[in-house]
């Protein structure tokens, strides 16, 4: 296929992402595949690469909650055509990542959609849920041996076994990266509490681990 | 160092006092009484607790220097002129600091009339006048036995009991009454206080305790008529804006649970002090209280742990209705006055919700369909049809109270209650609380039910599109933040009371759509769960400056447009469930009844919540756009 026919394609698969076209999307991924794009290039380049203009749109604050939801369910659709075809071994995840609510607390749309927006980037996720206990941080810890661990909470209570959690993980691996994020947070009391780095959105997420992540390597 | 004390003194209020050397400007506010808001609990994230201490007057090194959160927030011109965040200075020196107006709390005006449903007199205490004649030689019976003889001779059943309380006080009462008593009696024969003055009536109060107000009505007891009403501030508000900062706060500053309790304890009696000036009678001659409030609120005024409230599954310590001498809160009621706290159903949906539900809800039987929303910092939601009702609580945050938005505040003076916006011109046209004909008051914020109006008549000039988007073409670039961010200007600077322009921006927008959000979903969902597909009857109720607008909460999609519905803005139908709860033990007995029936769901776990408060975030809803707002291209 010649290279401007494929780069239509991805194209469109970009923008059927940034449409927020959950319908569209997956038909476009079966099209690809029969035209014989390679199933990673087009989620790289084409879903992934959507995410991340709605990541930038975001930013600009063109887009808000409910837009980042309906672009990750078009992704995911997309994903749930293209995953099985991607030869398995043959591309490295961008890095491992374990994510979860902290225990007491049982709201995760946020932690969704940061979860989204790693999914995009490549990332190999460990996503552990909602109310989870400190110690099955430190346990998935030391089973994955995942690079960077994303604490998160919504309540000022819940924001308090933050700490605790911190050090624990870092009891397990000193190099292991936490990032926290959550309404009631921001980067002063990230610092406080001995994170590594602190995200306002799911955006700001991807940027700070990919950041602390290469600086670490 | 430590030890060393400065003077700070407050302007205009002119309060002054020492605090240690180091201390925080919003922890000397509070611990000198002076009135200054500090909504986010002093994390220097809500500005709201500008202050300014006049240059020249204060050499720098008085004042620690401006931290990042201060720089982030004000202008670099401001801090030129003195501008700094309280919540983030420490004072070192003497000092003399302004509190402007728009830092205040301010005396808020609070929708908080009592409703008309009359309900027969049924009180848990009676009273009844007596002659007490003086001891003799012959036969010197104590003054207690004197009093129980000439109740019984009068007509009581069984020989009462005395309060030990009460007994502190009946010498002097007896002398200054000169025998002649009216003890008040409860309903286990208990003489729990003494009136001196027979022509005062048996009266109770009810309470109502909000997270951000207070409101409380005294009755009297035997014709259930309202004879004084008085409304305040929760002084917790200085603690924490909501109740999980609350709950931080009691859990984790060394008596911080003791403080918030006294805080609204004495605000609670200076309530007092007020409905007895209103209906000429002394707090002390007050019989009964019902409280209504929610559970984190009861909680901290019984003095309870809400450590429980502040993590799933969010358990009260107790969730039926609580009796408590009112002297063990240091409440100046009647010596042996009691307390009685409604029933809640859940940790976060309080007694408050049951006292509405008490207040408006059909006879059981009914088949209308009934909506009832009460919007405060937590939204509640109840959906009642043929008897069975289910509830959910949302945590909407305090912007639909006017409160944490960039130009919010509370309905008190200078708030803008009402917005009209003029399609064709956008000529913009606000009424502000205090305005008299004449004499229209300059706008200094935006309340809740302003809030409300201005987005649902944005949307209809097309200012905000239905994503929650600001139109570029309409708003200018906000004059006080950075250059990229959007705002409509409601009152221009030259018309607006702080010399800054009133205006809606961006962010405001996305907060008000997010607590639209969690309650338009929440109606929806919990319509799902009781299996209906319409509401007959919409009761929107809350302590607004002013009523909500029905209009404009269905324009803007506070809750889904029932077109069939009839909307009514109820007021404080939780006061009002206190009220009736106080004139009758049956009401009392009704509302344990209903706060077990009522069916809690917990929303955060539905499956579909998430998918339903994103849809619900537009205006009015995304199900009703029929369509998505798609990047605008090119």
């Amino acid at each position: 296929m010649d290279a401007d026919r494929r780069a239509a394609f991805l194209k469109q698969l970009h923008d059927a992402v940034v449409d927020m076209d959950e319908e569209k999307t997956p038909r476009l991924c079966r099209e690809a595949l029969e035209a014989g794009i390679d199933a990673y290039t087009a989620i790289m380049q084409g879903l992934a690469a959507g995410m991340d203009t709605v990541g930038r749109l975001y930013e600009q604050k063109e887009y808000f909650v409910p837009e980042l939801l309906l672009c990750s369910d078009a992704m995911y659709a997309g994903l749930e055509v293209l995953r099985p075809q991607v030869k398995v071994g043959e591309h490295e995840a961008a890095g491992k990542i374990i994510m979860g609510v902290v225990e007491g607390d049982i709201h995760d749309i946020g932690k969704t959609l940061v979860k989204t927006m790693f999914e995009a980037a490549g990332w190999e996720i460990f996503d552990l849920g909602k109310d989870v206990k400190l110690e099955r941080f430190a346990q998935t810890l030391r089973e994955t041996g995942a690079d960077v661990v994303a604490l998160s909470a919504l309540m000022t209570t819940s924001m308090m076994a933050m700490p605790k959690a911190i050090a624990m993980l870092k009891a397990v691996d000193p190099k292991v990266i936490v990032l926290v994020g959550g309404a009631p947070l921001n980067a002063e009391i990230a610092r406080q509490y001995g994170a590594d780095g602190y995200a306002p959105d799911a955006i700001a997420a991807v940027e700070t681990a990919g950041r602390l992540f290469t600086k670490a390597a | 160092m430590n030890s060393e004390t400065v003077q700070v003194v407050f302007l205009p209020a002119g309060l002054r006092g020492a605090v240690a050397a180091g201390t925080r400007l919003a922890q000397a506010a509070c611990d000198l009484g002076a009135d200054l808001q500090n909504l986010c609990g002093g994390q220097g994230r809500c500005g709201k607790c500008r202050v300014r201490i006049p240059p020249g007057k204060a050499a720098e090194n008085r004042l620690s220097a401006a931290t990042d959160r201060e720089i982030a927030s004000l202008a670099q011109a401001e801090r030129l002129d003195g501008w700094r965040l309280a919540c983030q200075v420490q004072v070192l020196g003497d000092v003399t600091v302004e509190i402007p107006d728009e830092s205040r709390t301010g005396r808020q005006v609070i929708c908080k009339a009592p409703g008309l449903q009359t309900v027969a007199p049924d009180p848990r205490v009676r009273r009844r006048t007596v002659r007490v004649g003086l001891p003799e030689l012959a036969s010197p019976l104590a003054d207690w036995e004197r009093l129980a003889n000439a109740l019984t001779a009068a007509g009581e059943a069984r020989i009462p009991v005395p309060d030990p309380a009460m007994l502190q006080a009946l010498p002097g009462a007896l002398a200054r009454s000169g025998g002649r008593i009216t003890p008040l009696l409860d309903e286990a024969d208990r003489c729990i206080g003494l009136l001196e003055d027979e022509t005062l009536p048996l009266a109770g109060v009810a309470l109502d305790i909000g997270t951000t107000s207070l409101a409380a009505y005294l009755c009297d007891l035997s014709s259930g008529a309202v004879l004084a009403m008085a409304s305040a501030m929760n002084p917790q508000v200085s603690f924490g804006e909501d109740v999980i900062a609350r709950i931080a706060h009691a859990a984790s500053v060394p008596g911080g649970r003791a403080a918030l309790q006294s805080a609204l304890v004495g605000a609670v009696n200076r309530l007092l002090a007020d409905l007895g000036a209103g209906a000429g009678m002394p707090p002390r001659a007050m019989a009964e209280m019902v409280c209504v409030g929610n559970t984190c609120m009861l909680h901290l005024f019984a003095g309870l742990d809400p450590a429980g409230l502040g993590r799933a599954p969010f358990v009260p310590v107790v969730s039926g209705p609580v009796d408590i001498p009112a002297r063990d809160l240091g409440l100046d009621l009647a010596p042996g006055a009691r307390v009685h706290l409604l029933p809640v159903v859940s940790g976060f949906v309080g007694a408050d919700t049951v006292g509405a539900v008490l207040a408006t809800l059909p006879a059981p039987r009914d088949d209308r369909v009934t909506l009832l929303v009460d919007v405060g910092t937590n939204g509640e939601i109840v959906v009642a049809h043929q008897g069975r009702m289910v509830c959910a609580a949302c945590a909407t945050g305090p912007a639909l109270e006017g409160a944490t938005l960039g130009h919010g505040m509370r309905a008190a003076a200078g708030a803008i209650e009402r917005v009209w916006i003029d399609p064709d011109t956008l000529d913009v046209r606000c009424r502000v609380i205090g305005d008299a004909p004449g004499r229209p008051v300059p706008a200094r914020g935006i309340c809740g039910s302003g809030i409300i109006d201005a987005l649902a008549q944005m949307v209809a000039a097309g200012i905000v599109d239905p994503s929650g988007r600001l139109d570029r073409r309409f708003c200018g670039e906000g004059p006080l933040a950075q250059a990229d961010r959007l705002a409509f200007v409601l009152v221009p600077a030259e018309q607006s009371a702080t010399g800054r322009p009133i205006l809606v921006d961006q962010e405001d927008v996305r907060a008000v759509q997010m607590a639209k959000g969690a309650i338009h979903a929440a109606v929806r969902l919990l319509m799902e769960t009781l299996g209906v597909d319409r509401v007959d009857r919409v009761l929107l109720c809350g302590a607004f400056g002013s009523l909500i607008d029905p209009a404009s909460a269905v324009v803007m999609g506070l809750i889904p447009d029932f077109p069939a519905a009839r909307i009514q803005a109820v007021g404080n139908a939780a006061g009002d469930g206190a009220r009736l709860a106080l004139l009758s033990r049956e009401k009392r007995r009704q509302a344990e009844h209903l706060a077990r029936r009522m069916e809690y769901v917990e929303l955060t776990v539905h499956p579909r919540f998430s998918r339903e408060f994103a849809m619900a975030m537009y205006f009015p809803h995304m199900r009703v756009t029929g369509t998505v707002v798609r990047r605008a291209r090119g």
